[in-house]
């Protein structure tokens, strides 16, 4: 940044005296004051944000307090509102996501920056990162029409065929449910973990990756010994923004979880997140308790979805000096 | 000093142990290869998807005309209004959003210490980070209770959605432009406005472009902060009037999909076609011009 | 120093892991025998046997042997020479090397020397095959390690280059290594978990490289934590560690103070008596001090190739005598 000397005051005797524009000083002015401005509302709708979600909460806040959090029911014909099924689902779908999401994102990153030619590399990072461009809306169409039937008739009973009797795989198979919305999630979130570690990983130092080859390293054992470790804080802080992209995915995720908001153990069956709960009652809530409870639901995201970015931004920055 | 293998004496051959390592290495390079190629037949699975699906129920009339509801309920019409009322919310947000956005990017790069610089970008992360439905529920706070949704609102959203993205572009683009253009300017008697907007801005306008397109791409396809603000309609036809809500894409294809009707999925597949085709467009158009600015200025 | 690495067969299998049925030994080389406590210490510790398990009948001109260090055959005693012979490198299409022939003799120290960017460390890198990992690097010609073509049809790289170590100019210990762990790295690789072994060699590498006394009460510390010049030694203690047969330096002292180079140059002159050293340096005082060869490139062309003191006082080209009386470069 360039710091300017302030304007030399206007006076008739001196050979330097130099007469500053009015128009000059009001464009210097106004040009402060606007960018000054613009920086203060991006932070003040920080504020704003928090302080109107809180606030529409606030009547549910009221009536339910924390045990909200815990309370498994959500019925609005008789009034009980709880958060817990919805929790649930927020944690299973986004957890379930993560799992398949960050290795997949970490090999597609080590091809990306460690193995392909030079003349794909380019071509293959932008269609990994086309996957981010996808409206949600369109995932979830996809999701109810394309990917559902193939996940309810084939690959749903291909695993409770093998692993049905596990909790997880149990009941029957459906188009919708957990399972569908884990991996539609998983679609959606692997591009930012990709993008991060990808810089992540370009950033390992050549030199201790010479040192490794040096001693005899085979390339995998180059990105075992150097690059991974080297990586770890990194790819900590993109599985951090991955999961605050996941849990606040609201229209994808309604489309495909079947919006049931109960808290079963089977993938197969529909479950809800809060996300999701919101975009797919919102409109039919009438004020009051319930949409107060909706709202309440919409605190709890903002509260996980800030302290997931929070954390990503420390962990990154902390190994990575931007 | 080493093996050689009958005949040859002039051939190292590795030990079995150097054999499997280098198998399990070859291992990793198929997997890693295997996962990328996964990714992208998902990515093409879906956009193949929407493109045959969408391609067989696109028409003119589908893009042109009005929904006309038949005594059926099936849509004889089209999704005109829908399409027009997602050109005027994206206008609207984009025309808040991009100026505040250049704004605030000017701020960090022109105006402020690196410290708060740095706080800003900290809090521009942030706000990115807000899911896209507590938006909604926020501008449903402010704006639609007490009232009605409207076409205000729903943009209004999304404008706070665009920023971010603008910032952070028009902010990365901003900070490659080589302080030497600055100080030229400085040593001419410019004053530092005259300079960011003589100077800076028009060096940086490619990759201020590239933000902006950035920024209207992020919003175009965005449905959850539009379902609650601007998602019920009192009629089908076109309207044009941000006080009123308005008809746009996303919602209308969140819509289709929820009914049972196969006509109606085939729609939502050609709404869906319209959309992804924009918004690839958009990503396309603005790599391009990224790095045609990139490279300008790398010189 | 033996056939290990590459053709070893030890009872208890440790170094290398090996499975005996698949090693043709023919030949073997014995390093004359060495004074114990250095780190290549007398094989007949060390090796506990060589012994093909099966069909060691089979293979022509077996050498088979059985219990202690008797029984050997030894073909050629001595150190390991390093042959290079029309030697092209290429980055792309910029050719770095020209036709470059030289031997290395064994358990010499050959110092390369030459201006910038006369492709002396694109020709050493192509003796431990690091040059083609460059995008778009590839080399032609023949480099040979006792005869054998490392760049041959069949041959692994990596075993390559755990044979042929290199040292950077720049100390390169690894970052999230503990001191410890960075000198048994190239050990673990090769396949060395027992702790009691794996513990002696990581010892024997550090005493030899003189840091022992210096970190043994902190191996566990991050190998980053050392001062410049024992993070250069550390590195060269991991060459050592995995017993190479030639070690390559690539100006190792240029960024360390005149104490630290020091240390290291002593140090190179005590590993000669086991490794053939090639060492490119920029510094030709330290050529004159360490090297028993020099080798004078210019422009990607071996000028002129000879012993130190005949480079430095008689040389014979034009080129190489305007180069060391400092006319140029």
């Amino acid at each position: 940044m360039i710091t300017t000397p302030p304007p030399p005051e206007v006076s008739g005797h001196s050979p330097f005296a130099v007469r500053v524009k009015l128009s000059d000083r009001l464009g210097e002015r106004g040009l402060k004051v606007l960018t000054g401005l613009a920086a203060l509302v991006t932070a003040a709708l920080i504020v704003w944000i928090a302080y109107t979600v809180f606030d529409r909460a606030s009547p549910a806040i009221g009536k339910f307090g924390l045990a909200f959090i815990g309370h498994k029911v959500w019925n609005p014909v008789v009034g009980h509102f709880g958060a817990a099924s919805f929790l649930y689902g927020t944690a299973v779908s986004s957890a379930l996501a993560l799992l398949v999401a960050t290795p997949l994102a970490v090999a597609i990153s080590i091809y990306l920056t460690e193995l392909a030619p030079n003349f794909l590399r380019i071509p293959m990072g932008i269609l990994v990162e086309l996957l981010a461009a996808i409206p949600s809306v369109i995932l979830g169409l996809w999701g109810i029409l394309v990917f559902g039937p193939i996940l309810g008739n084939h690959i749903e009973p291909f695993l409770k065929s093998f692993l049905g009797w596990l909790p997880l795989f149990s009941g029957s198979p459906s188009s919708y449910g957990m399972l569908n919305a884990a991996l539609i999630l998983t679609i959606m979130i692997l591009p930012i973990i990709t993008s991060v570690t990808r810089e992540v990983l370009q950033r390992t130092p050549t030199a201790s990756k010479e040192a490794a080859l040096a001693l005899g390293a085979t390339r995998w054992e180059m990105i075992r010994m150097v690059v991974l470790p080297t990586a770890r804080p990194g790819i900590v802080g993109a599985v951090l923004l991955g999961f605050g992209r996941g849990i606040g995915e609201a229209v994808a995720v309604s489309m495909v979880i079947g919006n049931q908001p109960q808290i079963k153990a089977s993938f197969f069956q529909p479950m809800a997140t809060m996300a999701g709960q919101i975009a797919d009652e919102f409109s039919s809530a009438n004020p009051g308790t319930w949409q107060s409870s909706l709202i309440y639901l919409a605190a709890i995201l903002l509260i996980f979805s800030a302290l997931a970015n929070i954390a990503a931004r420390l962990v990154v920055r902390h190994t990575t000096v931007k | 000093m080493s093996t050689t293998t009958p005949g040859n004496p002039l051939i190292l051959r590795p030990v079995r142990g150097a054999r499997r390592r280098r198998i399990v290495s070859r291992s990793f390079d198929v997997v890693f290869t295997l996962a990328t190629l996964l990714a992208v037949a998902v990515l093409l699975w879906v956009i193949v998807s929407v493109v045959i699906k969408g391609a067989s129920a696109l028409n003119w009339r589908l893009l042109t005309s009005d929904p006309k509801i038949s005594p059926f309920g099936q849509n004889t019409g089209g999704i005109a209004n829908a399409i027009v009322g997602s050109a005027i919310l994206i206008a609207i947000a984009s025309a808040i959003a991009i100026p505040i956005g250049i704004l605030v990017a000017l701020f960090m790069t022109e105006f402020a210490s690196a410290k708060v610089s740095a706080v800003e970008r900290f809090l521009l992360d942030i706000l990115a980070g807000v899911p896209e439905i507590v938006v909604g529920v926020f501008i449903f706070g402010v704006l639609v209770v007490g009232s009605h949704q409207s076409g205000w609102a729903g943009a209004i959203a999304l404008s706070i959605l665009e920023i971010p993205t603008v910032a952070r572009s028009a902010q990365e683009v901003l900070v490659l432009v080589p302080d030497a253009l600055r100080e030229a300017g400085l040593a001419l008697g410019l004053r530092r406005w005259r300079i960011v907007l003589r100077i800076v801005l028009p060096t940086a306008l490619g990759g201020l472009l590239t933000g902006a397109v950035l920024g209207v791409a992020r919003v175009t396809g965005e449905t959850a902060s539009l379902l609650l603000t601007t998602s019920v309609f009192s009629n089908n036809g076109l309207t044009v009037n941000p006080s009123q809500p308005l008809p746009n894409i996303p919602v209308e294809i969140l819509t289709l999909s929820e009914s049972p009707k196969p006509s109606d999925h085939a729609q939502a597949w050609a709404a869906s076609l319209v959309l992804i085709a924009f918004v690839l467009l958009l990503s396309v158009i603005a790599r391009a011009i990224h790095e045609r600015s990139r490279a300008k200025l790398r010189g | 120093m033996s056939a290990r690495g590459l053709s070893c067969v030890a009872e208890g299998g440790e170094w290398p892991s090996a499975d005996p049925g698949n090693i043709e030994v023919t030949e073997m080389t014995v390093k004359p025998s060495k004074e114990a406590g250095e780190i290549m210490g007398p094989e007949e510790s060390e090796l506990k046997a060589m012994t093909e398990r099966e069909g060691a009948a089979n293979e022509p001109g077996a050498a088979t042997t059985a219990g202690g260090a008797n029984g050997r055959v030894a073909v050629t005693a001595g150190g390991h020479e390093v042959v290079a012979e029309n030697l092209n490198a290429y980055y792309g299409t910029f050719q770095a090397v020209h036709n470059a022939t030289v031997r290395f003799a064994a358990n010499e120290v050959t110092a390369i020397i030459g201006p910038s960017g006369c492709g002396k460390s694109t020709l050493v890198r192509c003796i431990n095959r690091m040059h083609e990992e460059i995008a778009g690097a590839h080399a032609d010609g023949s480099i040979t390690l006792d005869g054998y073509d490392i760049y041959g049809p069949g041959v692994d790289v990596s075993t390559v280059r755990r044979v042929i170590g290199m040292v950077f100019q720049k100390a390169n210990p690894f970052p999230t290594m503990s001191v410890f762990d960075n000198v048994a790295s190239g050990l673990r690789l090769a396949g060395f978990r027992r702790g009691r072994d794996l513990r002696d060699r990581v010892e024997r590498a550090l005493n030899a490289v003189g840091l022992w006394d210096e970190v043994k009460d902190r191996l566990g510390r991050p190998g980053i934590g050392l001062s410049g010049g024992q993070q250069q030694r550390l590195c060269i203690a991991r060459t050592i560690a995995v017993e190479p047969e030639v070690i390559l330096m690539d100006e190792p002292c240029s960024a360390l103070d005149p104490v630290a180079t020091l240390k290291i140059e002593e140090l190179i002159d005590e590993l000669k008596s086991k490794y053939t050293i090639v060492i490119v340096t920029h510094n030709m005082q330290q050529a004159a001090r360490v090297a028993n060869s020099t080798l004078f490139m210019l422009d990607g062309e071996l000028v002129e190739h000879g012993p130190t003191t005949e480079i430095f006082t008689k040389p014979k080209d034009e080129r190489t005598e305007r180069y060391v009386t400092g006319k140029f470069g």
